[in-house]
């Protein structure tokens, strides 16, 4: 086994690779064996395909011998949330009700990470039905945090943060309704992207609220990151709610000066109840950006209870419709917390719900008025907390629930309301050694900005590259 | 205030949906529900009469960075 192959960027690998310093047979062998070494941990996997990757790696090592083009992840590991179709093959959706569910057709993300090279080592641990940012699973085990397996890794795309943080993967797909791809990033430690509400095509993946779900990477890098959004954005017939716009240059943003970009600094909601570790790490990576040549500029934010409400209100009736059937017939088969937080929206008057969807018009365009006139970049705590043990936010159904995950979510829930892009990358340590994060949220469609300033902090900084001592080797 | 009450879900739930849920169960989901109430209907006034839900989308796309 090689730790220095598996601390590889995502990117460097793709370079190394396609330039023969390394084989992709190499790489997945590492990759594989890691995964061996530390899966009964993590439980980072529900699926695990080595045989089928080895084959496809041999496959991409043929074709670089004989001088032919290969795509811009040829022979990299990854592995996925077991919510994206794969033609014939089992998708869990991490839910027992799916255990057996065979898709007759590809998701869209997957067959243009596939043609881009990509290798595909299985399907990962996940909240039931994408429900839940903490990481539990009833049906299949928790996932465990590679930094402390005691503690959380976040969800609900678990497996894709623990996966990537432990050096198993070099990147993951998620998805995002509240913060599933945002939460596991920060808690475990590494970049995540949520991008634009209609950015990334949803065609094969496992839906919970057609309003607010994004599908996106998690990577170690931002320039990872940028590397598979590049990949998978793009209209997709399959989803017409997918957009018409151009692609930008993600990766190319990466490594430009981020010298005259305006940060802005929130007042308000974003800064209650703080951890110190979350505090401390706000006001160091500010320094960054401002050693960087960054502005701050103090922005104000609009009421938050409102958004959070509405959000609830959107997801709970677009879930409850999407599982209403099941909910009726197969009611004991959800855990407890998947089902109350489904259920309540067989509750919500129709009125509601579509009153919740209209004001979302206005309230997002008044916050990028008001927020993004001032500044180009938000910069807001990922969680206002480090990851917490397991089972202290073990809750269930109990009464405390709602409380609970509005904790753990509540900085991220917001976001998806407004539809923006949002790109979460680590920016220090707690005292207990968990990761402490934050957000850079932009106006829609500003992926390119958000991995222009992700990448200079990621320059300046070395957070990205401390790896899990459960990992060194 | 929000005037659910327990006795409401539990007959919702077995009238629209079919479903017999028990004292916790119908309880836990008042209090989600009663909590969201006043502040939905709260955010409802601020409603426009002809705005509709398509908004949305036309609104991601009009923005530009630029």
């Amino acid at each position: 086994m090689s730790r220095a192959l598996a601390e590889l960027s995502l990117v460097d690998v793709a370079d190394r690779i396609a330039r023969r310093e390394v084989s992709a047979v190499e790489v997945a062998r590492n990759a594989i064996a890691r995964i061996e070494a530390l899966e009964p941990t993590l439980n980072a996997f529900i699926s695990f395909e080595p045989e089928a990757a080895l084959a496809d790696a041999g496959r991409i090592d043929t074709a670089i011998g004989r001088g032919e083009e290969v795509g811009p992840l040829a022979g990299v590991p990854l592995a996925h949330k077991d919510m994206y179709y794969r033609a014939g093959k089992v998708t869990t959706s991490g839910s027992k009700i799916s255990r057996g569910f065979v898709a007759d057709h590809d998701s869209t993300v997957l067959l243009r990470l596939r043609a881009a090279g990509a290798l595909h080592l299985g399907g990962l641990n996940m909240s039931e039905f994408v429900t839940g940012p903490t990481g539990h699973n009833l049906h299949y085990g928790d996932c465990h945090n590679p930094w402390n397996p005691d503690h959380a890794p976040g969800g609900s795309s678990s497996g894709s943060g623990a996966a990537t943080a432990a050096r198993l993967v070099y990147g993951a797909m998620g998805s995002d309704t509240g913060g599933s791809i945002r939460i596991p990033a920060g808690m475990c430690g590494v970049v995540g992207l949520k991008p634009t509400q209609t950015r990334v095509t949803r065609h094969g993946a496992t839906p919970l609220c057609f309003s607010f779900d994004c599908c996106g990477p998690l990577t170690r890098t931002v320039r990872d990151a940028a590397r598979m959004l590049g990949v998978i954005a793009g209209h997709d017939p399959l989803d017409p709610t997918s957009s018409r716009r151009a692609v930008d240059g993600y990766e190319a943003a990466c490594g430009r000066d981020a010298r005259g970009l305006r940060v802005g600094v929130p007042t308000g909601y974003y800064n209650e109840d703080l951890d110190p570790a979350v505090a401390a790490m706000m006001d160091a990576s500010r320094k960054t950006f401002t050693d960087l040549g960054c502005e701050l500029v103090e922005v104000d934010m609009p009421d938050h209870d409102r958004i959070n409400t509405l959000w609830n209100v959107i997801l709970s009736s677009e879930a409850a419709t999407i599982h209403r059937r099941w909910l009726r017939d197969r009611r004991d088969d959800y855990a407890p917390q998947v089902r109350r937080r489904l259920e309540v929206g067989l509750f919500q008057p129709a009125t509601r719900y579509i009153e919740a969807l209209t004001l979302r018009t206005g309230i997002a365009q008044a916050f990028v008025d008001d927020v993004f006139g001032a500044c180009d970049v938000l910069h807001v705590p990922t969680m206002p907390m480090p990851s917490p043990p397991l089972d202290e936010i073990a809750v269930g159904d109990g009464d405390d629930m709602p409380a609970v995950i509005l904790r753990v979510s509540g900085f991220t829930r917001p976001i998806s309301f407004l539809g923006l892009p949002s790109l979460s990358l680590p920016g220090g340590f707690s005292a207990a050694g968990m990761p402490a994060c934050f957000q850079l949220v932009g106006r829609p469609f500003a992926e390119a900005t958000l991995c222009r300033l992700g990448d200079a902090f990621q320059q300046a900084t070395d957070w990205h590259t401390r790896l899990p001592e459960l990992a060194d080797f | 205030m929000s005037n659910i009450d327990d006795d409401f879900v539990r007959n919702l739930a077995r009238m629209w949906h079919g479903l017999a849920l028990s004292d916790a169960e119908a309880a836990g989901i008042r209090a989600i529900l009663a909590a969201q109430e006043p502040i939905a209907e709260a955010a409802a006034s601020a409603m426009s009469f002809d705005a509709e839900p398509a908004g949305f989308s036309r609104f991601l796309e009009a923005d530009d960075e630029s």
